[in-house]
């Protein structure tokens, strides 16, 4: 059974080896997951994976290690950011040919039934991982967006206006810290009303939480730094940081296009920031501060 | 055969009804659209009609009161049919008392009127106006302007107290959180469900947050005295939660006094807590304005 050409046992082999390593990953969340639902689900998708191992050693007739670094790597990406996350992280990174396993079915009958299941079932079972982080995510994205638009709009207002760190700092706290619990509060009304599964003051502490940090984030050079230019530079990238690194993680864990989201908010934040240091600029003129 | 005191309280009612009759003939003739239109009318009619029943009894013309048909006409055209109307009604329920001493003499026409009052008010239910499908977002748009400005004015005063500066500093929070609250408001809409058009929502929303930014920040530029300013700031705010919360009720026919103390505690405590956190920075952070 094992006349495999030297070619396909190599890539036969390296199936193998992804196998392994994903019941590995899997048993291990499957352990590590509190919530009787999620501990079953994940069991299931580890044993799937050991039969797919198996169905593959009957071919080659040799047995592999997991890659260890890619078990401690997703076990620590879920465990931080979030079981969905990690494990679509993990199946979009895999995303295996169709053509290799069409190439492998000459060889090994069961290799398109496995790209079956990889496909279809997997992705099933993980949807029906039930995440509290995932239901609150919209009052996340909430609080984050606005802070971003507003909190980069009024420290650029802020940075003409103003010139002096310091205070430019202390302003922006004030602000941010009042605009993070209107915006709380609006979140616990909009929650309220909507009759759903999902607490009032869940969300409104998610929407909160999520815009008093990317406050502390878009503060903090204003902060350290004296110069309020440099200061400025560096909130802005931070802000598109921030955005870039959002984008990402509900592009994978919502399965929708990276770029045209990352555009649309990195362009609806930088426009208000340009406009409000515009506004900062005629104020001061304007009102003819001098500080 | 009725006697004096009924009669003159069957007479009151007349003039009540054809103050109405008018009210609503007047709005009928000035709204466009025309199903809005078509609504009026017939309440128009309705009204004209019970007046002409408790003319029976009285044998009397009643005129009527060309104060109120002013007065609640500007309140339709300013706030909105709906806002008017059903102000107007709640002030003929304060009259239903009146049905029940007449009930003994006059007994089919009391009933009659009950009926009548139950079909006007579903008359009025079917009246479309715009401007209450975007009352959530007017909500919105007051509720973020009032809960973040008084807090970031209550805040600023304590940390740095130069009424210039903080003019400065809450013009520029403002317009930011204009454009935001506008910029959420339109991705919101865009994405949310229709017969909604994004660009109205962000108007009526920006409207209400303007309006109420303005209201707010008003104080600092009329006195130099920045704690006397946000003692005003302060009043306006209740004053704004006050009115919105009447409308509001009114318009939408639920209870004011939730809404308003959900309000005003919502934004004074924010105010409370920020102040207490430019108190911490001025001690801790040692800001000086040379």
């Amino acid at each position: 059974m094992s006349d495999l050409p030297s070619e396909v046992k190599r890539k036969v082999l390296e199936m193998q080896k992804g196998e392994i390593t994903e019941h590995f990953i899997y048993e291990a969340l499957s352990r590590a997951t509190k919530d009787s639902g999620n501990k079953e689900i994940l069991r299931r998708i580890a044993s799937e994976e050991r039969r797919h191992y198996d169905l593959w050693k009957r071919h080659t007739n040799e047995d592999i290690k997991p890659d260890r670094w890619l078990v401690w790597r997703y076990c620590f990406i879920s465990r931080t950011l979030g079981l969905t996350f990690g494990l679509k992280l993990m199946e979009r990174g895999e995303q295996k040919a169709e053509a290799a396993y069409d190439a492998l079915a000459q060889y090994v009958p069961e290799a398109r039934e496995i790209a079956r299941e990889e496909d279809n079932h997997e992705k099933q079972l993980i949807s029906l991982i039930d995440e509290e982080r995932l239901q609150y995510i919209g009052a996340i994205v909430l609080g984050l967006n606005d802070a971003l638009v507003e909190l980069t709009g009024a420290l650029s207002g802020f940075t003409l206006a103003l010139q002096n760190t310091r205070l430019i700092a202390v302003v922006g706290l004030i602000t941010g810290i009042a605009a993070s619990m209107s915006m709380a509060g609006s979140e616990y009304l909009a929650t309220k009303s909507e009759e759903d599964a999902r607490s009032p003051l869940k969300s409104a502490v998610y929407t909160g939480f999520a815009y008093i940090l990317t406050v502390m984030l878009l503060i903090f050079p204003y902060f350290i730094f004296s110069n309020v230019f440099f200061s400025f530079g560096l909130m802005i990238f931070i802000a598109i940081s921030v955005i870039f690194h959002f984008t990402f993680y509900m592009s994978v864990v919502k399965e929708i296009s990276f770029k045209h989201r990352f555009l649309e908010m990195a362009a609806v934040s930088l426009g208000i920031a340009a406009l409000s240091f515009v506004i900062g600029f005629l104020i001061r003129t304007f009102l003819g501060v001098d500080i | 055969m009725l006697n004096q005191g009924v009669k003159r309280k069957i007479l009151a009612m007349q003039k009540g009804e054809i103050t109405e009759h008018f009210i609503y003939q007047k709005l009928a003739k000035s709204v466009k659209d025309p199903h809005n239109a078509g609504v009026l009318q017939r309440i128009a009619k309705d009204e004209l009609g019970h007046h002409n029943q408790w003319q029976r009894y009285t044998a009397e013309k009643a005129s009527p009161s060309r104060l109120k048909i002013w007065l609640y006409y500007l309140i339709s055209r300013i706030f909105g049919i709906t806002f008017g109307i059903k102000l107007m009604e709640e002030g003929e329920e304060r009259a239903q008392a009146a049905y029940a001493e007449i009930a003994d003499l006059v007994p089919e026409a009391s009933s009659v009127a009950a009926d009548e009052h139950r079909h006007e008010q579903n008359l009025i239910r079917l009246i479309d106006e715009e401007r209450l499908h975007y009352t959530a977002d007017m909500v919105r748009g007051l509720n973020v302007a009032l809960v973040e400005l008084t807090g970031t004015l209550a805040g600023l005063t304590l940390a740095l107290p130069d009424s210039d500066l903080i003019v400065l500093a809450g013009l520029i929070t403002g317009a930011a959180m204009v454009l935001s609250v506008a910029s959420t408001e339109y991705l919101g809409t865009k994405s949310g469900e229709g017969g909604h058009s994004p660009f109205k929502a962000v108007m009526y929303g920006g409207l209400a947050n303007i309006i109420t930014f303005i209201f707010l920040l008003f104080p600092y530029l009329v006195f130099e005295n920045v704690y006397l300013s946000l003692g005003v700031t302060v009043c306006n705010a209740i004053v704004v939660v006050c009115l919105f919360s009447f409308y509001i009720s009114v318009a939408r026919e639920i209870s004011f006094r939730r809404r308003f103390s959900e309000m005003v505690l919502a934004s004074l405590g924010v105010a409370a807590l920020a102040f207490l956190i430019g108190y911490l920075a001025r001690i801790f952070l040692h800001i000086n304005i040379e």
